[in-house]
């Protein structure tokens, strides 16, 4: 049943690709229609593409053994249903929010961040792990590059995409195996596990926004709730669970990886909330708290599919937490706003009351206890920090310790390298060496009696020269 | 296995009698070179679909070359025009093919000297497909050394190179690479006679010859890849074209210095050799780095584009020389689309660039008022980077594997460049896409709905060659 | 009797020329250079169709013989003659200059050439070759201004005298030696193991260098440097096309008249052509008269074709005179678009004068640059296949260091003609080109169309030479 939502999910959005006039409200209205349509349709085992199997046969590469596949899985099924009223609620809050010029873009987007969910959490092999955690990339970049700082959130997760490719290609280059997850017998063979550890580890940390690469995430601060709920929700972060998850015993065959996943778990945490409670723009506020959950779930969850599942539900109380939270800062009339976040509010609030247990319980009491902490607080602390510009060192340092010395590198090197080394040594010598020898043969080849008798004596010599050979022998 | 109608011959000869048209095309002030420019277009569409046919005859996983075909030249010395094709080498020549007719977007415009552009294009796109059929060691050789006329003329007419001294240096270095396959070639033929392509792989000349035969044969080919020293021309000449037509023909030299090495290189490798290629894998490895840090560095988007280039050629080299059949499978499929996302950067480039000088204002923002070559550039760049979009993806990742396991050192300067000249891409997408007082101006300098239809196109081929290298390929 | 009147028809055919010209010159109101070249077509066409009809008959066969080999350069020297003649006459149209000179000098140094490719006795060599000194001092002096020739054309004099002296002086130490001039006698005579004295070595030594000074080879290029820069254009033709045939076939009966002492020969022979090549690429680069960088090109491809034709065995002579053939045809376009350029009646010599022409003559700079890479030898044109074949003797031969030289040279010739190819495609036109002569039109594709068939399928054309070379002098 998997397979074919999700390609009724591609099928959605081809059909509203190339729609005129894209401005108008119509359009979402239909797509949204259209994915609750879906939604009934998969909760009530009927689905409107009918395919074969629930593995798409795309990737054709005789050398290398890898295939797309939706499983179905009844733990994939679970986050399906925790997730896809979420899609609909942020639909829904997209459309009537009225923050997008272009509505039916980030409806899109949305569709395709959920499809993009369903096709990662169901990858057998690294492939389609990291062709799923690229699409969660780009989505994010085409939510962020409207915004000045949405080149740090391009620059970050392409370090994690590549960092996650190094890892895997030196693993490949050993182990000749791309299913997921990976033998602990196969794991303990192999050479360079510090190094492998790391890389994975530094993927899913930058994905999730944890302590040292925070920075991308605050500038997500000039953004809209609704795209910054679909990244959040539906976006990189949660792609770093999905590869943690996936890769959990790739990360820790290293010794040290669990002592340093706990810091830096830690450090985001302390860092959070000490920024958090002296926080007073909202959305920062938003921000951090989301990211301290991020980083605590990276000590939480488990290597096993009902730990995901819980987290993901989680995740979704945590999207309803934030979205009341926002209510009172929205600022529009109250007609709007009942309609764009109430009533889906109260329908998705409902839905996590049905599915209640003491985890969820606890979120929602630390949650609102960071909430009236912050606000007892505000009223003694009187230097806020409003900007996030005021709390980023890590900018300055990557700039002093990374960028500037490797500009500095390259200035050096083409200065030595190519311009003296090359121009200067080896190409000058030989072409002032022909140059001279040219000057003078064509100085002793002017129309004049002398050069005519030195050429003949020349002559002369050779002829003479050979004579002296002919007799010598 | 021969074939009964001479495909491949046709395909050579093509873009041949396809430059005799354009020859007598109505002069240049009457038509602004339309004529000319619709004649070539159509040419390398009639070309493309011969090459498809001959995709469908082939078996796409034998290496051996196959539909030889085979003329008669001379008696004294006794040579023979010798054709043959495998996957490898027909991937190529199609992507080749692609990647002018992109550049040939680029140039749709250009009034300056159309026809004779139109000409040398259609003349190189002859000569390099001989190249890549030839299948016996003259025939590769003459058509190695008969792309350079072409290459020359376009780079000095179209290629805005400042210095004049360096087209004639370029010229003369690749010239004197030719003289060194000539000279191999010639001392192949003293020993063994006009043998194949695949028989090269297998000769054995006695120690004080063959070192130098086989030092010839890699200096020719070595020569036409920018790794250092040999670097420094290409990178003179590459990195100031601003003509995207004569760039996107200019990097295949590249790719021919590389096709060399997989055509030429001995199916065995003594222990001396392996020594040789760990240092050329150092080398390399640190041309790369360099490269990249100085396209880093470098403001000129031009540069950049070259720095890429040459990033990958290099990886490509190196991947060539692990001397594995299997990966240079997978270096065919990613050069593929590695061709033709690098003339797509190109033209893209070179438009952007003419717009600025027309607009004489800063390029900063650009694509905020260019919705469809923002697209078009942003897929590009994601293509180039080596994201899943395209079959660069995951070729990469076989060769790279590849590399990394023969030695993890080396392997990490490759990725380290590999990982800066992504972050230099990525620098020029986010620094036109920046919003900006440029985007105010009010003025629409998108590209048209036919070039932004093509452009769908090729992302639509690159995005199938991800699936599937052969995608196209209908089996009988 | 008659038979042999008739077998000398080749011979009297130019001769009448002679008298008929001066007759026409003398008594006809309107002569033009067309007159005088429709005079000269109709005795040169007489004169090949009788070589071809009496092409093994021989008259005295103990001074001069006809057969196949003569035959064959002797039709070369008629149609290239023909050709030369037929463009020169456009020259003369131009500004109505006087050709009376010009045809009458040029058609008796043909017949003089002729008559040497079928000679068998030095006594031939020793009149016709002072003749042919002196007619060439002639050609030379052939200018509308004596004054610009009249130095260039005194030197040639007097270096030609001291030539003349050589040739008699090598003729009277081989009489003396053997008491015959006869070629058989001398070389059954130098054929015998005892023979080979050191008089003879000097004598033949002496000859080969008269010989060499007539076909220019370094260092005795003086005198063709200088005449063909100062020289009118018809006069620069005739100097470079017409003789490379006659004397080549001279040179190979000389190497094989003189048998056993041929390989001490050849080390002279050797030097020659290695300092020719040396002078001529060198030289060729920083010239800025056109022509005298052709004629730069004239000698370094003379050491070329000496530097294959070494062994003087059939297959390098076949060689040789397939170079010698595609060169010809190749300097004949050049000569071909030498008459193209003019600006204001005067035919243009300087480089700078050619700036651009690409833009307002395309055709003419499309053939200029067709003629020119096909000297370079890039393959696939017809100069690839001239430098393949010397090459492929020298490899066959195991000559590596002269082939090391040759590629040398090359590059170096390769460069001063890229430099031409530059001013004509990638400068601006600085002048306005004359209207060019459709005649120069339809030489210029009759010789590309014979480049083109020729490459195509060489050995149609070249198919009975071969046979005609194996069966050997």
């Amino acid at each position: 049943m998997v397979l074919p939502l999700f390609l009724e999910l591609l099928a959605i959005v081809a059909l509203f690709l190339f729609v005129r006039h894209r401005r108008k409200t119509i359009w979402p209205i239909f797509s949204f229609m259209l994915c609750a349509i879906v939604f009934w349709g998969y909760y009530n085992n009927y689905g409107f593409i009918s395919v074969e199997s629930d593995s798409l046969q795309l990737l054709s590469y005789y050398n290398l053994k890898s295939n797309l596949i939706i499983s179905s899985g009844v733990d994939i099924q679970e986050i399906i249903k925790i997730l896809f009223p979420a899609l609909l609620g942020l639909l829904w809050f997209n459309i009537f929010s009225k923050q997008e010029e272009y509505a039916l873009t980030l409806s899109n987007i949305m569709i395709l961040a959920f499809a993009t969910v369903i096709f990662m959490v169901s990858s057998q092999d690294v492939i389609q792990l990291m062709v799923g955690s690229c699409c969660f990339s780009i989505l994010g970049f085409y939510l962020t590059k409207d915004i000045l700082g949405g080149n740090k959130f391009l620059f970050y997760n392409f370090f994690s995409e590549f960092s996650l490719f190094t890892a895997i290609t030196i693993m490949y280059s050993q182990v000749k195996d791309i299913a997921v997850p990976f033998q602990i017998n196969m794991l303990e063979q192999i050479e360079y596990k510090n190094l492998i550890s790391i890389l994975v580890m530094l993927a899913v940390l930058i994905k999730c926004a944890t302590f040292l690469f925070q920075d991308q995430i605050f500038e997500l601060s000039r953004l809209n709730y609704g795209r910054i709920w679909t990244i959040f929700l539906l976006g990189t972060p949660l792609s770093g669970l999905i590869i943690y998850n996936k890769l959990y015993y790739v990360i820790h065959i290293s010794n040290f990886s669990h002592f340093t996943l706990q810091l830096v778990v830690c450090l985001s945490i302390i860092w959070g909330l000490w920024n958090f409670l002296r926080q007073s723009e909202h959305k920062i506020q938003i921000l951090l708290l989301d990211m301290m959950f991020f980083a605590l779930s990276l000590i939480v969850m488990k290597p096993n599919y009902s730990s995901f599942v819980q987290i993901i539900s989680l995740i979704t109380l945590l999207f309803v937490c934030n979205w009341w939270h926002t209510l009172p800062t929205m600022k529009k009339n109250n007609w709007q706003i009942i309609i764009s976040s109430l009533f889906p509010l109260m329908f998705l609030t409902s839905l996590q009351f049905a599915s209640y247990n003491k985890e969820k319980l606890l979120l929602v009491i630390v949650y609102i206890c960071c909430i009236i902490v912050r606000l007892i607080i505000s009223k003694f602390i009187s230097a806020e920090i409003t900007t996030y510009s005021q709390i980023s060192i890590t900018t300055k340092v990557y700039d002093t310790l990374i960028v500037a010395p490797l500009s500095l590198l390259g200035r050096i090197l083409w200065l030595a390298v190519d311009f003296i080394v090359i121009e200067r040594s080896l190409i000058g010598t030989i072409s002032s060496l022909t140059k001279k020898t040219t000057g003078i043969l064509n100085k002793y080849q002017e129309t004049r009696w002398k050069n005519w008798i030195i050429f003949f004596i020349l002559g002369l010599g050779l002829i003479l020269f050979n004579i002296g050979n002919y007799i010598y022998e | 296995m021969s074939s009964s109608f001479a495909l491949l011959s046709l395909i050579v000869a093509l873009p041949f009698l396809g430059m005799l048209f354009v020859f007598t095309t109505k002069s240049q002030k009457e038509t602004q070179g339309h004529n000319a420019f619709h004649v070539c277009v159509f040419t390398i569409f009639a070309n493309i679909v011969l090459i498809w046919r001959v995709f469908m005859l082939i078996n796409e996983k034998s290496r051996d070359l196959q539909l030889q075909e085979k003329f008669n030249w001379l008696s004294t010395p006794d040579i023979n025009i010798v054709f043959a094709v495998d996957t490898f080498s027909l991937l190529l020549i199609l992507s080749m093919h692609i990647a002018v007719l992109i550049g040939l977007i680029g140039v749709r415009s250009n009034i300056y000297k159309q026809k004779s552009l139109m000409v040398f294009t259609l003349l190189f796109l002859s000569m390099a497909t001989g190249f890549f059929v030839a299948a016996d060691i003259f025939s590769f050789y003459m058509f190695f050394e008969a792309m350079l006329i072409p290459l020359f003329m376009l780079i000095g007419m179209f290629g805005e190179v400042k210095k004049q001294d360096l087209i004639y240096r370029f010229f003369l270095y690749n010239f004197i690479g030719a003289l060194l396959l000539f000279s191999a070639t010639m001392l192949i033929y003293y020993y063994y006679g006009s043998i194949t392509l695949q028989q090269v792989a297998k000769i054995h000349i006695k120690s004080g010859v063959g070192i130098y035969v086989w030092s010839a044969i890699f200096l020719a080919f070595i020569s036409r890849i920018p790794i250092w020293p040999f670097h420094y021309w290409i990178s003179s000449i590459n990195s100031g074209i601003r003509n995207p037509l004569a760039f996107v023909i200019t990097s295949f030299m590249p790719i021919s210095g590389i096709y060399g090495f997989i055509r030429f290189l001995p199916s065995n490798f003594s222990a001396d050799i392996n020594n040789y290629i760990v240092w050329i894998n150092i080398i390399g490895a640190v041309t790369m780095v360099f490269i990249a840090l100085i396209g880093l560095i470098n403001r000129d988007a031009q540069y950049k584009i070259f720095s890429y280039v040459t990033i990958y050629n290099i990886m490509y080299l190196l991947g060539v020389l692990t001397n594995d059949n299997i990966i240079e499978h997978n270096i065919g499929y990613s050069l593929f689309c590695f061709v033709i996302i690098v003339a797509s950067l190109s033209v893209i480039n070179s438009y952007i660039y003419h717009k600025e000088q027309e607009n004489d204002s800063d390029s900063r923002g650009f694509l905020c008022r260019a919705r469809r070559l923002s697209l078009v550039y942003s897929f590009m760049i994601i293509a180039a980077i080596g994201l899943p979009v395209s079959a660069i993806f995951i070729n990469n990742f076989l060769i790279l594997s590849k590399l990394l396991g023969a030695n993890l050192e080396i392997g990490g300067l490759l990725i380290f460049a590999i990982l800066i000249v992504g972050v230099t891409l990525l620098q020029e997408l986010i620094r036109l896409k920046t919003n900006d007082a440029n985007c105010k101006l009010g003025k629409n300098d998108d590209i048209s709905t036919w070039q932004f239809v093509f452009m769908l196109f090729v992302i639509f081929v690159l995005v199938m060659s991800f699936l599937n290298p052969l995608w196209f390929v209908i089996n009988e | 009797m008659i038979q042999n009147w008739l077998i000398l028809l080749p011979e009297i055919s130019l001769m009448l020329f002679f008298p008929v010209a001066m007759v026409v010159n003398k008594y006809r109101e309107r002569k033009t250079s067309k007159t005088f070249f429709t005079l000269s077509k109709l005795f040169l066409i007489c004169a090949s169709i009788f070589t071809i009809v009496f092409y093994n008959k021989s008259v005295w066969p103990e001074f001069w013989v006809n057969n196949q080999h003569s035959t064959l350069f002797k039709e070369l020297l008629y149609i290239v003659g023909l050709a030369w003649f037929y463009l020169s006459s456009k020259w003369f149209l131009n500004k109505n200059r006087p050709s009376f000179g010009f045809y009458m000098i040029g058609m008796a140094i043909i017949l003089l050439l002729a008559i040497l490719i079928s000679a068998r006795n030095l006594i031939i060599p020793v009149f016709f070759v002072p003749a042919l000194c002196f007619l060439t001092k002639c050609m030379i002096n052939q200018h509308w201004d004596e004054n610009k020739v009249k130095k260039v054309s005194l030197m040639y004099m007097v270096f030609a005298t001291i030539f003349c002296f050589l040739l008699w002086g090598g003729s009277l130490g081989i009489w003396y030696e053997t008491n015959s001039l006869s070629y058989t006698f001398i070389a059954k005579y130098t054929s015998l193991p005892g023979n080979k004295s050191l008089l003879i070595y000097f004598s033949s030594l002496m000859i080969l260098s008269s010989l060499l000074f007539m076909m220019a080879g370094a260092p005795f290029h003086f005198w063709f440097i200088d005449s063909i820069s100062v020289s009118i254009l018809p006069v620069c033709g005739f100097l470079t096309l017409i003789p490379p045939f006659a004397y080549l076939s001279c040179l190979i009966i000389l190497m094989n008249i003189f048998g056993s002492i041929s390989p001490d020969l050849q080390s002279y022979i050797q030097s020659v052509s290695l300092v020719s090549l040396v002078i001529g690429a060198l030289s060729a680069n920083a010239q800025t008269n056109i022509r005298r960088l052709f004629a730069y090109g004239t000698i370094y491809n003379l050491g070329f074709m000496l530097l294959g034709i070494l062994s003087f065995k059939s297959d390098a002579i076949m060689s040789a005179f397939v170079y010698t053939l595609i060169y010809v045809m190749a300097m004949f376009g050049i000569y071909s678009v030498f008459l193209a350029i003019k600006s204001k009646g005067d035919y243009l010599s300087s480089i700078d004068d050619i700036y651009g022409m690409s833009e307002s003559k395309p055709y003419i700079s499309v053939a200029f640059l067709i003629f020119m890479i096909s000297l370079i030898g890039i393959p696939p044109l017809l100069g690839f296949w001239g430098r393949l074949s010397l090459i492929n003797v020298l490899v066959m031969e195991g000559r590596w260091w002269h082939f090391f030289m040759l590629m040398v040279a090359l590059i170096f010739m390769a460069n001063a003609f890229l430099r031409i190819i530059g001013k004509l495609y990638f400068e601006t036109a600085n002048c306005h080109f004359d209207r060019t002569d459709k005649a120069i039109y339809i030489c210029l594709f009759i010789n590309l169309l014979l480049v083109l068939v020729t490459i195509l399928d060489p050995t149609y054309l070249l198919h009975d030479t071969e046979i005609i070379f194996q069966k050997g002098y």
